[in-house]
């Protein structure tokens, strides 16, 4: 579509919405604006006699997955409703994103809601990502996100999924999606080629779950999270155990250290071969502040297009405090140091303090 | 400029989310409650509404000019009213366009009712949120949706 032909789209949009809105159920917009002003400070120290390199050591201002949503249902049926949800992700600090997009697509679905349960299809995180629950203390945040460590946080494309309401306490969740590979090598070709499954139960004080992925993202997952909550104590815990489904597509690291990871070696055919990782995480809160703790450790082994192998060990420490000032608005600080260690006398550190404000609207 | 355009056209159309836990819940297996509307509506006025005799409609006014439903009507005895503030209301009323066998009133007179209506469950004030007519025979409901300040 040629650009001058956009603006026009854009107020047939607002029109059609408009018009929507009249008919039935109107949009809702939800969001939220999350920035942080921090020191960063991440290197990769190299045996001698190579040069160590500094990536960061300066100040930033960090637009932590600041998102903007529309959502919304319509009724089909006394029983039957249809569900959407288009979410961006926005760049709050600097406007754009690398390439000069103001937007970048998160979560975007439409589906089906019964007493059934929901099924969407779209583009949506995996099962085995969203069972973290809130176990992930410092999620979305640099250096603090557990994405930093372990594997399986992932988006998947083309997506079917189904989930059941809450039966007792326990829900059901399943995802495909097809590769949608073609040619004479192709693998992924059928309608299920990554597969992302979940069990959740949720009683009272207790969250468990346990999730698996298939070739999702070129990993198998297996994620198992808890968490127990005991008056203004909340205690969990995720352990996770991963290997390698296709070599070429594994490049488990999606965190901030996962560029000059890469870059590191310098070589295609990277594949992170197997994962163990665990966390352990703490929230106490006490009026309306909230101190948090985090702690996480994997070894990841790792090879270059089957001809050499290392194997690294992943470390990830976050401190952090809370304080709420209403039921939208906190202004936060914390600390979050990851440090991946390779037996080849290479290490990949990272380290920031910082503060910031999240408004949920 | 194309994003931001499409960003500040959403945002002119569309209601700002009330329960501030929408975001959370985006990122959550639980669809069911992300997608519940948490902005629920107490309807004042009885689902199927039986067709007054025309007998009746000569000597009555519309519910609504004098008790609508329990929750609309005034305190008689000089109590505190309850505010409702911030919660959500609908409340209708039947009139006609032409001549009708089930209703004598017009669209005009129904306004009037409604506004006591609201007014009674809304002491402190109220913001209207929609207004719609629906067809029923050979009339029409007209539907306020409001929530108290």
């Amino acid at each position: 579509m040629k650009h001058h032909a956009l603006p026009l789209l854009v107020a047939a949009l607002s029109t059609g919405l408009a018009s929507a809105a009249l008919a039935d159920d109107l949009p809702t917009v939800y969001g939220k604006v999350n920035l942080s002003l921090q020191a960063v400070d991440t290197e990769v120290d190299r045996p001698a006699p190579l040069a160590n390199q500094v990536i960061d050591d300066n100040w930033q201002m960090r637009s932590n997955a600041s998102r903007l949503g529309v959502k919304g249902s319509y009724g089909i049926s006394d029983s039957l409703k249809a569900v959407y949800k288009l979410e961006y992700e926005i760049s709050a600090d600097e406007g754009d994103f690398s390439g000069g997009d103001e937007l970048k697509a998160r979560n975007m679905y439409a589906g089906l809601q019964g007493s059934f349960g929901t099924v969407i299809a779209g583009r949506h995180d995996s099962p085995l990502k969203l069972v973290q629950g809130d176990v992930d203390r410092f999620n979305d945040l640099l250096l603090g996100d557990i994405r930093e460590v372990l594997v399986g946080e992932e988006r998947i494309k083309n997506i079917v999924m189904y989930s059941t309401p809450s039966m007792a306490g326990f829900g059901f969740h399943l995802a495909i999606a097809p590769g949608e590979e073609s040619g004479n090598n192709a693998r992924d070709d059928g309608l299920a080629d990554s597969v992302s499954a979940a069990v959740t139960y949720q009683q009272d004080i207790f969250y468990v779950a346990l999730a698996v992925d298939e070739n999702v993202a070129g990993n198998d997952v297996i994620r198992a999270v808890g968490e127990i909550t005991l008056d203004a104590l909340k205690l969990g815990a995720i352990y996770q155990t991963a290997d390698i489904n296709r070599r070429g597509q594994s490049l488990g690291l999606s965190g901030e250290l996962r560029g000059f990871y890469s870059s590191y070696l310098a070589i295609a055919g990277i594949d992170l071969t197997d994962q163990d990782g665990y966390l352990l995480s703490a929230e106490w809160t006490s009026g309306d502040i909230v101190l948090k703790a985090q702690w996480m450790q994997a070894t990841t082994d790792w090879e270059i297009s089957g001809v050499a192998s290392d194997q690294m060990d992943s470390t990830q420490l976050a401190l952090g405090a809370d304080y709420r000032l209403n039921k939208q608005a906190t202004l936060f600080a914390y600390w979050a140091s990851v440090e991946h260690d390779t037996n080849a006398g290479t290490v990949f550190d990272g380290s920031t303090i910082g503060a910031g404000f999240e408004l949920k609207f | 400029m194309i994003e931001r355009s499409m960003i500040l056209a959403l945002a002119m159309t569309v209601l700002p989310a009330l329960a501030q836990q929408d975001v959370d819940l985006a990122d959550s297996l639980n669809f069911e409650a992300f997608h519940k509307d948490k902005r629920e509506t107490t309807k004042l006025f009885e689902a199927e509404e039986p067709a007054p005799s025309a007998a009746a409609l000569a000597d009555e006014p519309p519910k609504g000019a004098s008790d609508s439903a329990v929750e609309a009507r005034p305190a008689q005895d000089g109590a505190a009213k309850p505010a409702h503030t911030g919660q959500r209301f609908e409340v209708r009323e039947r009139y006609t366009l032409t001549r009708s066998a089930s209703t004598p009133y017009s669209a005009f007179y129904v306004i009037e009712v409604l506004h006591r209506q609201m007014a009674a469950t809304c002491p402190n004030g109220w913001h209207k949120l929609r207004e719609f007519s629906k067809p029923v025979e050979n009339d029409f409901y007209l539907h306020y949706l409001f929530e108290c300040l």
